[in-house]
């Protein structure tokens, strides 16, 4: 009697616990559900299209969770922001302008490779600097203990 | 001898410096102010409803004053981070007279009203972004965030976090001052 009485607590639980979880979400915000549903079944007009819009969104950073892609990420900027990739793209935007649409609005950070300008010349010359230096003065202390 | 000492010496400085510097790059984002590619630029351009009353339309020129500065706001009725700081905001807009604009960020136009009206409302004028069209051009990358404004509506700052005492006289504080 008492099993079978924790055994339909157990069952309302769980037939209670999705059901209350669904309405939260519905009721808490109707715009993110209905871009959340844009995005998760957004059709392009062509194959190619398609695989050019996740590779864009591939290769650009999440801005809230930074260790992330767009396509990896299920925060909601990423959401909007990988719907906005795919609206562009289906819209003929070429790669270049998708991402400086994005760089102009979070700025560099969004792009896993840095642009090679002034501001960086430090970041992508200095290992390729700092190499050089040590191999020169490895080939320099190699020669000297020859001749000593 | 010492020529060999100095060529182990400035390889190892500039080594150091560099680290150094990537270092202090990476702990400058971990206190939260990633900045804003806005500063130093005006909001872009909007004309969106108010939060507070359907029929009426809000553009740049509420971001414009003739007090000294603005702040801007962007906040959520379902963003528990910006329920905290919400008193916070209430201090500076009725003890220090501080001018702060808005910004509902994705949200629901009764549930964000009925937050306004439980816990009082610190914005002279709120913009209503329900699909966050609006804060996809400004940058905003998650709620709460705070952007200080001059008098043309300029940005000079963003914060990204929940404001507070210690974040107002380490950030904003310094640069009102200049302000002033």
């Amino acid at each position: 009697m008492k099993l079978s009485s924790v055994y339909v607590f157990i069952v309302a639980l769980f037939v209670v616990y999705p059901l209350s979880a669904q309405n939260q979400r519905e009721s808490s915000s109707l715009s993110d559900t209905e871009s959340t549903q844009s995005v998760e079944i957004f059709s392009f007009d062509s194959i190619e299209q398609q695989n050019r819009a996740i590779h864009l969104a591939r290769q650009l950073r999440c801005p809230q969770c930074q260790n992330q892609n767009l396509m990896e990420s299920n925060s909601p900027i990423a959401k909007d922001l990988r719907l906005k990739v795919y609206l562009m793209v289906s819209e003929g935007k070429t790669d270049p302008q998708v991402i400086d649409f994005m760089t102009s609005r979070f700025g560099d950070m969004v792009l896993y490779k840095p642009k090679f300008e002034p501001r960086t010349y430090v970041l992508w010359l200095g290992p390729v600097f700092l190499m050089l230096l040590f191999g020169w003065l490895g080939y320099r202390k190699v020669t000297a203990s020859i001749v000593d | 001898m010492k020529e060999h000492k100095l060529m182990l010496i400035i390889p190892s400085l500039i080594g150091l410096l560099f680290v150094a510097s990537m270092m202090f790059a990476l702990t400058a984002q971990e206190r939260q102010v990633t900045p804003s590619v806005l500063v130093g630029k005006a909001m872009p351009e909007f004309k969106v409803r108010s939060l507070e009353s359907k029929a009426d339309w809000l553009d740049n020129t509420i971001l414009k004053t003739d007090k000294s500065f603005t702040l801007l706001n962007v906040w959520a009725s379902w963003c528990a981070v910006c329920q905290s700081e919400h008193d916070f905001l209430m201090n500076l807009a009725s003890k220090d007279n501080i001018r702060i604009v808005g910004l509902n960020y994705r949200d629901d136009r009764d549930a964000a009203n009925h937050v306004l009206t439980m816990l009082g409302s610190p914005y002279v004028a709120t913009i209503f972004d329900p699909q966050g069209h609006l804060a996809l051009d400004i940058g905003v990358i998650s709620t709460p965030e705070t952007y200080l404004l001059d008098k043309q509506g300029i940005v000079l700052f963003r914060y990204s976090g929940a404001l507070d005492e210690a974040a107002w006289q380490d950030y904003f504080k310094p640069l009102i001052v200049d302000l002033n």
